[in-house]
């Protein structure tokens, strides 16, 4: 590999096109990353073009125009191989490992250090994955297989991946979307190890504060067009977020006014093993109720136990104040209430079927008119509606398929699903994970209204923020147990942590 | 709880890992509780030549199966190769060109699977099936439908030699055949891409794998060793009918299946896996035979078997698809 120039910068992107079927998607793009070691934070909204920016610098995709300088030479990636070869990862939102392998058969899928003669060394590859994992300071052995390992491990196998590559560019694509507390921590440890090692980086994420404390630099795209790149002592979370969005947001989270009657739905001392504690709480029509809790509280797991996805020892649910003896999904449906997973993406997706069919889906039998025949004017009237309210980016609803949108535009979609049922009770878990702040706003805006028009709503989330912002009353969960409530002129973060770690210290402290 | 819940899932995966064995066992136990002879030398060396041609097929197949495709043009390519090198060999070829030719058709076929698959992507399910009957009906117009006769020095050296008195020929075949294929998918690069394409092909292709190149080899590769497979049945049973190996396809994959390769890619071995499996629905049927079991009753076993393979391979890729 040649010497590299001493001024030029290590990657340079000049004046980048891009377009599908005469879409245009990247607009004369120009990005620079400046020195070795330097991580550049890269923020957009869904659909901006990020991906497809960073599919072009990996060889997945090749460009319409424009140039790619690698230290000062032009660079021409065909394939996923030659960007590999010349030192450039890419570390993709949904990891591109293979779960039936070992980290190290993961590691050197294409080439293996040690093989003769065409057969592998399964003892060379081992130990080199080892140096590598050790690298980076995980303990794992190499010959582990992925499926046994946390999403967290797996993120770090992906980074390995990389190093073992001799990447000297790595591309973040949302790393931290399903990572926990401690596992994020990790990771930014390694990037600013791997950052002192002269390796670049380029972090693309929707969380502004971890872009603000990792990076030193960011720059901001916006409908495929670079709106600037700054260092970040000149940026603040306000700039971005208004460059990001070409307005400014007055107000990030709006809380509406509202006025909570009857219960809808109540829940007596439930009871799962060690994951749900006599869990007792009751839900109001008009009113959003936030549910916090760290990873692992059981948050997710009461709300799959109420909505009969997961098997109940003990405990009451009364929807209306009739018990509901046996729940099951299909039972809460009928009856006028909705559930959005936090895997929203598996569970909630048709993939391989248009926009069309996926919003409409769960209001069949609304629209269905004598003899079960479905009213296509109102299918058609629904999903535009649905289409319009969220501002899902699609070009064609009928034809554009579900697995064609963006990460952001499909989690749209299965949120306006369930926005056209008008459910009576609405459980959200994490919906504004992994969604640009515009689609968040929308998504508030969108739980208000619905409170507004008498649902229930309980908003599951581990984002404190939105929860103050949104809530009229914040629940707090830790170890499978309700440790404390907060109604809205006591929110605090200090206090909502404060009941989410309570229990936790405290069986701590019994457990030793 | 929480650890009681860990040794039930260590209890189900073992089960997984080991069953297959387990019910090996438990098969030759129950025969041979019901025939002093099923256990004899003579039956389990008569046990091991008939696995022979159907181990060499399921052999190639796992390749297929490894990488998440399926090929059910099996028994036709055998019929096929087993015609062809019959007519051949009754000419006056000698065995190697017997080996090569029988490879060499069955390759033929391979291609042409493999090309509709992974060049013009068609299901390979639909494909295969279309072969199925093309080949057969190309093998049948070659025979004029006429049974043919494998009796001569070719099939005396297949079927009737043993090396140094002891290793029937078929075996060892099947032998070399399963120690290559098991090296080549466990030991080589390219073995160990078709278990990535297996498990997420979109994701092997973005990492710059050859996606397609690796998958129109899988099917060159089953093709092949089917076409090997058609040498050493038809040399076994001597008389190539117009149905000759009619319906094999599906126990070549029920095999497979049970030995732990999965229908759903990126999961399997030929040695020990589909070799077992092999073995497990030979010993059925030739423990059937010697139980005197009436004809009718083979078809429904053989129904019943294919249904619990598919089940546990269901069942399995349920666990982790969670």
């Amino acid at each position: 590999m040649q010497q590299p120039a001493a001024d030029a910068p290590v990657l340079e992107l000049k004046k980048l096109n891009k377009s599908f079927s005469g879409v245009q998607v990247l607009k004369d793009i120009n990005l620079t990353l400046k020195r070795k070691g330097s991580v550049l934070g890269l923020v957009g909204e869904n659909g901006a073009g990020k991906s497809t920016m960073m599919n072009i610098l990996g060889g997945v995709l090749q460009r319409d125009s424009g140039e790619i300088l690698l230290d000062g030479a032009p660079f021409n990636p065909r394939s996923a191989v030659d960007a590999d070869q010349a030192g450039i990862a890419l570390i993709h939102q949904e990891l591109n490992l293979f779960l039936n392998m070992t980290i190290a058969e993961n590691l050197y899928l294409n080439g293996a250090p040690g093989t003769r003669l065409g057969l592998l060394s399964y003892r060379t590859m081992n130990a080199e994955a080892r140096k590598v994992l050790q690298r980076i300071g995980i303990d794992v052995a190499p010959g582990t297989m992925m499926d046994e390992l946390s999403m967290g491990i797996r993120q770090m196998v992906e980074i390995a991946k990389a190093l073992s590559q001799k990447a000297r560019i790595v591309v973040f694509d949302e790393p931290t979307t399903s990572l926990s507390t401690k596992e994020k921590k990790d990771l930014f440890s390694i990037i600013r190890e791997l950052s002192r090692s002269g390796i670049s980086m380029i972090y693309i994420s929707h969380t502004l504060d971890d872009v603000l404390s990792l990076c030193e630099e960011v720059a901001v795209i916006r409908d495929g067009a670079i709106m600037g790149q700054s260092p970040i002592s000149e940026m603040n979370k306000g700039k971005m977020i208004s460059m990001m969005v070409g307005r400014k947001l007055d107000q990030l989270f709006p809380f509406a006014e509202k006025k909570p009657a009857e219960v809808r739905l109540s829940v007596e001392d439930l009871c799962q093993g060690k994951t749900l504690r006599h869990v007792s709480f009751s839900l109001r029509s008009g009113e959003i109720a936030g549910l916090f809790g760290l990873m692992g509280a059981g948050r997710s797991e009461l709300a799959r136990a109420i909505y009969g996805v997961d098997p109940i020892e003990r405990g009451k649910i009364l929807f209306k104040n009739r018990p509901v003896e046996h729940p099951t999904p299909s039972w809460w449906i009928e009856n006028g209430m909705a559930y959005i997973t936090e895997n929203r993406r598996e569970e909630g997706l048709l993939m391989p079927k248009s926009v069309k069919e996926n919003l409409v889906l769960a209001s069949l039998q609304r629209m269905a008119r004598t003899f079960g025949a479905v009213d296509t004017k109102a299918e058609e009237k629904y999903s535009d509606q649905a289409i319009e309210r969220l501002d899902i980016k699609t070009y064609d609803k009928a034809r554009q398929l579900a697995r064609m949108l963006s990460g952001g535009n499909q989690q749209k979609v299965v949120i306006g699903k369930w926005l056209l049922t008008k459910p009576e009770v609405f459980i959200v878990d994490e919906p504004t994970r992994g969604v640009d702040v515009g689609a968040k706003l929308e998504i508030y805006t969108h739980l208000n209204a619905l409170a507004r028009e008498g649902s229930a709503i309980l908003f599951i989330s581990s984002e404190m923020e939105e929860l103050i912002g949104v809530c009229d009353r914040i629940m707090v969960m830790c170890s499978g147990e309700i440790t404390g409530e907060l109604q809205r002129e006591e929110f605090s973060q200090e206090k909502l942590l404060t009941l989410a770690i309570r229990s936790a210290t405290h069986e701590h402290a019994a457990a030793d | 709880m929480s650890t009681l819940r860990l040794t039930r899932e260590s209890i189900s995966t073992s089960f997984y890992k080991y069953g297959l064995f387990i019910v090996f066992i438990a098969l030759v136990m129950t025969f041979s509780v019901f025939n002093r002879n099923f256990l004899s030398g003579a039956n389990a060396s008569n046990l091991l030549r008939q696995t022979a041609s159907t181990g060499i097929a399921a052999a190639g197949l796992v390749f297929v199966l490894v990488s998440g495709g399926i090929d059910i043009s099996m028994g036709s390519t055998i019929f096929l190769s087993s015609v062809i090198v019959t007519t051949l060999a009754n000419q006056g070829m000698g065995v190697p060109g017997a080996f090569v030719v029988a490879l060499a058709c069955g390759m033929l076929v391979g291609i042409i699977n493999g090309f509709f698959v992974s060049v013009l992507r068609v299901v390979p399910l639909i494909v295969t099936l279309a072969t199925l009957y093309v080949v057969r009906g190309v093998a049948l117009a070659l025979t004029g439908t006429q049974s043919l006769f494998f009796f001569n020095k070719v099939a005396d050296f297949v079927a009737y030699t043993s090396l140094f008195g002891v290793v029937p020929v078929v075996v060892l075949i099947m032998a070399i055949t399963l120690f290559l294929v098991q090296v080549v998918l466990s030991r080589t690069l390219f073995g160990r891409q078709l278990f990535a394409i297996g498990n997420n092909a979109n994701g092997a292709r973005v990492m710059g794998i050859k996606v397609r190149r690796n998958i129109f080899l899988t099917y060159v590769i089953s093709g092949a060793l089917a076409g090997l497979a058609g040498l050493v049945s038809g040399a076994q049973v001597g008389a190539i009918t117009p149905t000759f190996a009619e319906g094999q396809e599906f126990i070549i994959i029920t095999a497979a299946i049970l030995g732990g390769v999965s229908l759903f890619g990126g999961k399997g071995s030929a040695f020990p896996g589909a070799f077992v499996g092999v073995l497990i629905v030979m010993c059925i049927e030739n423990g059937l035979v010697m139980a005197g079991a009436n004809m009718y009753f083979y078809t429904i076993v053989r129904g019943v078997v294919i249904f619990f393979a598919v089940m546990i391979d269901c069942m399995r890729n349920k666990g982790e698809l969670r």
